[in-house]
């Protein structure tokens, strides 16, 4: 049988030859998180001026957030195209059939692959703005950076579920239909990245609170307010956002291995 | 575990006892019956040899392929490979087979074919030396490694490198039996000889073979067993002898025709067709029509007759007629009914 340690070594060389192969599309991954920063500063300036965001977003250091909250948000965007696109991207390919004859449950190679692949992007995108933040704030920004990705690595893993459960359902539906592209803007609608989710209408804010992005711009909004920010907070983010992992990598293991069934019931294309 | 074997099923390195399975169209709520794809089909090959599944195009090849290499789940009806239940031991079977099912597609276009090899032997359970190992035995196996395929982006191979390398991929894990789908469809006589030349050689160093084809000729050249499969069934099985031994009682002729006109053929084919005399045609060049008859012995004389009879009304010109050997296609066409799956 095949091993953990192969599947993710495995999907770890794809993606670094993949990157090497193709060098523009490298240089844009890179820059991507900076185009992030100006639609949040294009979002921020519809409430006035620098310190007015500050003062909405509740952040101490404005140029911190900016930056750290536009690396989450581009990881968090990751994460749930690489996670959910894994199957339909290899449907596209026609690998598929030869991804699921290696000799595991289907499930083991999806989640390992996307993790791992997962991780790989989330670092490369908090990576990629660290020198802008280091610079522009100092070398102890870049800390509390380090930090902001701690939290994104744990809030991978409760996006992870949610992106298993919609890379299968665009799977399930073998339309060319791209549920995934619809879940990206929900997430980050919800996520408070933008502006506080408090300006939401009712149901949203509500909705908010089970999408595990949001807990990581908490974390982001802690890094730029506080150099040791306050044990209990921190705490209250951790325990919210195991707690979404378990949920939703229960709902989205079990409705992998569905349709895995379904899968074979129907023929691997 | 593994079934209880019979003597007989001892040597069988693929065994599927009718296997039906039924194809499904529209979307979640409104699912409804759309092809019987098999109908109780069953064959069994033995190990070390290579056994083709030889049919027209929709006869359930790729179907049969996919439910033996554990890619699908039959409605009914049971397969083992190596003794293994495709269904119930999967992960078992996957350990033992090399598949392929398409020439043309299957890789990461953007990656180069040692890439790939090294990202599926990877999955495969390969790892350090042994994996850059197998990697370069099997690009020298199927002959990539001098035509420059290890360091070729997938997207820029030509379809023969592409084949060849599938079939690298088939060989990574040295498996005890190769499944493949349609090797050599699209490819050029060239590079279709010589996947059919390495398949044999596989063989002879012990592997078992399992290939579909549509294409008689190689049906006849490459295979130990054949098994024709019609609509989802087995309707003759045997080596390609025995299997042109079932129309021994039958010869081949072959007539040319000078035509422009092919309604008048077609009057033609159907005015000669009866009971006992099968009639196929096909165009050889603008103009040119090649009639193929199967005629019982003895009648030989009495049909030629009748086919100048019956062309001459038509005003068709005959150009040259010849009595042939039987070959795998005449037990095909007799078998299927002229439905030889060249069009479509
Ligand atoms: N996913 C599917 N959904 C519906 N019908 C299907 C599907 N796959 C195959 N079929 C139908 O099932 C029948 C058998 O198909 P199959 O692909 O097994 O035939 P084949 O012998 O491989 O043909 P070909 O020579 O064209 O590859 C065909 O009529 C085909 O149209
Ligand atoms: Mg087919």
């Amino acid at each position: 049988m095949t091993s953990i340690r192969n599947i993710m070594s495995a999907e770890i060389r794809a993606q670094f030859y993949w990157l090497k192969n193709n060098k523009v599309m490298m240089v844009m991954t890179l820059l991507w998180p900076y185009l992030m920063v100006f639609i949040m500063i294009s979002f921020g300036s519809a409430f006035g001026s620098l310190e007015e965001f500050k003062e909405k977003m509740g952040v101490a250091s404005p140029i911190l957030y900016l930056f750290a909250g536009s690396a989450v948000a581009t990881a968090s965007i990751s994460v749930i195209d690489n996670a959910a696109g894994v199957a339909t991207w290899h449907r596209w390919l026609g690998t598929l059939p030869y991804v699921l004859l290696v000799p595991r449950r289907f499930v083991t190679y999806l989640l390992v692959s996307s993790l791992v692949t997962s991780l790989v992007q989330v670092t490369f995108n908090l990576a990629s703005i660290a020198p802008a933040v280091v610079v522009l704030e100092g070398a102890s920004a870049g800390f509390q950076l380090l930090l902001v990705l701690g939290f994104m690595f744990i809030g991978t893993l409760p996006l992870l579920g949610i992106a298993l459960l919609g890379g299968i359902a665009s799977l399930l539906a073998s339309e060319e239909s791209d549920i995934i592209n619809f879940l990206n803007p929900l997430i980050l609608l919800l996520s408070g990245v933008f502006y506080p989710v408090k300006i939401l209408p009712w149901i949203l804010e509500q909705a908010s609170y089970y999408i595990p992005t949001k807990y990581v711009v908490d974390a982001a909004k802690l890094a730029a307010t506080y150099t040791y920010p306050p044990g209990s907070t921190v705490i209250i983010i951790l325990y919210a956002l195991v707690l979404l992992a378990v949920l939703y990598n229960v709902i989205g293991v079990s409705s992998t291995i569905y349709a895995e069934r379904e899968l074979r019931r129907r023929g691997v294309r | 575990m593994g079934k209880v074997y019979t003597v007989a099923e001892a040597d069988a390195a693929i065994v599927a006892e009718s296997l039906e399975k039924t194809y499904y169209k529209g979307s979640f709520p409104r699912r409804t019956p759309a092809v019987k794809a098999l109908r109780g089909l069953s064959f069994k090959v033995r190990r070390g040899e290579v056994y083709g599944l030889l049919g027209p195009n929709g006869a359930g090849k790729t179907t049969t392929v996919k439910i033996i290499s554990t890619l699908m789940v039959p409605d009914s009806g049971e397969a083992y490979v190596s003794g293994y239940n495709v269904v119930s031991e999967f992960a078992e079977v996957r350990k033992r087979i090399g598949v392929m099912l398409s020439v043309e597609r299957g890789f990461f276009w953007k990656l180069t074919g040692r890439e790939n090899l090294r990202y599926f032997g990877l999955l495969y359970g390969l790892s350090g030396r042994e994996l850059e190992e197998r990697i370069d035995s099997s690009l020298e196996t199927v002959g990539l490694r001098e035509l420059g395929g290890g360091s070729k982006f997938f997207e820029d191979m030509s379809l023969g490198m592409r084949a060849r390398l599938g079939l690298a991929r088939v060989l990574l894990r040295d498996p005890e039996i190769m499944i493949l789908d349609e090797p050599t469809l699209g490819l050029d006589p060239h590079s279709a000889r010589h996947i059919r030349r390495l398949l044999r050689l596989e063989a002879r160093n012990g592997k078992t073979v399992l290939v579909t084809t549509h294409n008689m000729f190689e049906a006849e050249i490459l295979c130990d067993r054949v098994g024709i499969i019609r609509s989802g069934r087995v309707i003759a099985e045997g080596t390609p002898g025995e299997l042109k031994g079932l129309v021994s009682r039958s010869t081949p002729i072959t007539v040319l025709l000078k035509t422009f006109d092919e309604p008048s053929l077609q009057e033609l084919v159907a005015r000669l067709s009866r009971d006992d005399v099968r009639v196929d045609y096909e165009r050889v060049e603008p103009g040119k029509w090649r009639l193929s008859l199967l005629v019982p012995r003895g009648l030989e004389d009495e049909v030629l007759a009748e086919v100048y009879v019956k062309a001459r009304a038509l005003s068709l010109k005959v150009l040259e007629t010849r009595v042939r050997e039987v070959t795998l296609e005449d037990v095909f066409i007799a078998l299927t009914g002229g439905d030889t799956g060249k069009v479509g």
